[in-house]
């Protein structure tokens, strides 16, 4: 009985060898190929979706210098040509150390901050031999307002004039749609009003959809989480961007309630409402060497 | 009746370790490409080609994820892949075909010898059947392979945008070299 099941083995084992023809060389080159690991790319256009950090950042030793423009109300009406004759710019240059990490200074004219951040990226979308479903990166800013001491009643602390940013970038690239979530938090060492939290806590929402290789659009939400009883009315900023690609340039025509354009002022400091009609168009152009 | 079973085993195994040897085969071969125009000069490296060689049969295929090329240019690898390659739709590049004289290649005899290769070549989703010749090289015991070869990205339906049509070259060069050892599972 043995020597049967034996030899029985042994010929279901001689039928189990298969010659090596056309069809097994295609099965093993696409078995070793899904053994090397596809990191997902270009889940954003660029560092920014539009005033938020995304989740991309400069290869080593790329550099991206970018001009971000916001122009004033489009309430502001006719005697302000609905808010063309007002200027508000960001300048920023971005260095990366590493492909994973990037450092940066920036100055905007809105309230004279001059800033610098860090973003790092922690892990990698991925899939085959590493599977990774999301992108995640750390990026921390920091911001200094060398406007004018205006609070005549306290010391002008240098300390008073900081202002610290601290976000997790989660993104997800799903085909031509990517979408990223930020948790945010938002510390001041100084605020406007008594009634201002000097800690904000916020949630950023952020989605691109890619049309073709050279044109996106993007949309950035911000809910912040701003004290309910303050004496001025916050808003959660919220921006649309259509982008458009060429070369090493990207250009960006932008519509937000955000009259600021860096980080903390965004979400701390956003005062229009879409729904009142209080936005503005703006345009970003970066350009990567 | 147990007299057979072991020379039953003995062959078994045997023919097993035959199959195997015929493969050869690597994951860490090497790809180049080159576009040089007036304008600026785009090149990149793919260290993760694999590749199959069959020395009975001469049937040889190369395989490669299009995003594992790196670049010398820091911009280069969005541009290649997002605007040109597209390799989120077209993940893979590959070569399937055979060493039409693999007959008179010596492959225990140390030397370098024309392999005269025809098949299919995949690119961005276009086939197109091409001929090449390439080297086979023994040395030491050692199988390596390579060939030199230039694409037309009008072939494959690669679009450049017309901003940029002067900063991408029209043929573009290609050099592959693998060096391949037994394949086993």
């Amino acid at each position: 009985m043995k020597k049967i099941i034996i030899s029985g083995l042994i010929v279901a084992s001689i039928g189990i060898i298969k010659p090596c023809s056309a069809q097994d060389i295609s099965a093993l080159l696409d078995e070793e190929t899904s053994k090397t690991t596809d990191y997902t790319l270009a889940t954003f256009l660029g560092n920014r979706v539009v005033n938020g950090q995304s989740s991309e950042q400069l290869q080593r030793n790329g550099l991206d210098f970018r001009i971000a423009h916001r122009f004033g109300s489009f309430k502001e009406g006719k005697n302000e040509l609905y808010g063309f004759d007002e200027s508000n710019s960001y300048f920023t240059v971005d260095y990366g150390l590493s492909n994973r990490i990037m450092i940066g200074l920036g100055r905007a004219t809105d309230n004279k901050l001059v800033t610098a951040n860090i973003k790092a990226k922690l892990l990698r979308q991925s899939s085959g031999e590493k599977n990774m479903p999301v992108t995640l990166s750390f990026w921390g800013g920091i911001s200094a307002t060398t406007q004018k001491f205006s609070n005549k009643e306290r010391n002008d602390d240098f300390n008073s004039r900081l202002e610290y940013t601290g976000q997790l970038l989660i993104a997800r690239k799903f085909n031509n749609l990517s979408i990223l979530v930020s948790p945010t938090y938002l510390h001041r060492n100084l605020v406007d009003k008594q009634d201002d939290a000097n800690d904000l806590t916020a949630l950023g929402l952020s989605g691109r959809y890619k049309i073709s290789s050279v044109f996106d659009v993007a949309l950035e939400y911000f809910w912040v989480n701003q004290p309910k009883n303050s004496s001025t009315a916050y808003y959660n900023p919220l921006s649309f961007a259509m982008s458009y690609q060429v070369s090493h340039h990207v250009f960006q025509v932008v519509v937000s309630n955000s009259h600021a354009i860096a980080e903390n002022s965004v979400i701390g400091r956003t005062v229009n409402s879409w729904t009142k009609g209080d936005i503005r168009l703006g345009f970003n152009i970066s350009t990567v060497f | 009746m147990k007299n057979w079973i072991l020379p039953l085993i003995v062959l078994v195994f045997s023919t097993q370790l035959i199959q195997a040897q015929n493969l050869l085969y690597t994951k860490t071969g090497h790809a180049y490409f080159m576009s040089h125009t007036e304008a600026i000069d785009i090149d990149g490296n793919n260290n993760q080609v694999t590749s199959f060689l069959n020395i009975e049969t001469g049937e040889i295929a190369f395989q490669m994820l299009v995003k594992s090329f790196k670049f010398t240019l820091a911009t280069a690898e969005e541009h290649f892949n997002e605007t040109y390659m597209e390799s989120d739709k077209y993940p893979k590049a590959q070569f399937k075909g055979f060493v039409e004289n693999m007959q008179s290649i010596d492959l225990k005899k140390d030397g370098t010898y024309k392999a005269q290769v025809k098949g299919d070549l995949t690119i961005h989703g276009v086939s197109k059947a091409i001929k090449q010749e390439g080297n086979i090289v023994v040395k030491n015991g050692k199988i390596t392979a390579n060939s030199a070869f230039t694409v037309n990205i009008d072939d494959y339906a690669i679009k450049v945008p017309k901003m940029v049509e002067d900063r991408v070259a029209k043929n573009v060069d290609i050099k592959v070299d693998v060096e391949y050892v037994p394949y086993s599972k």
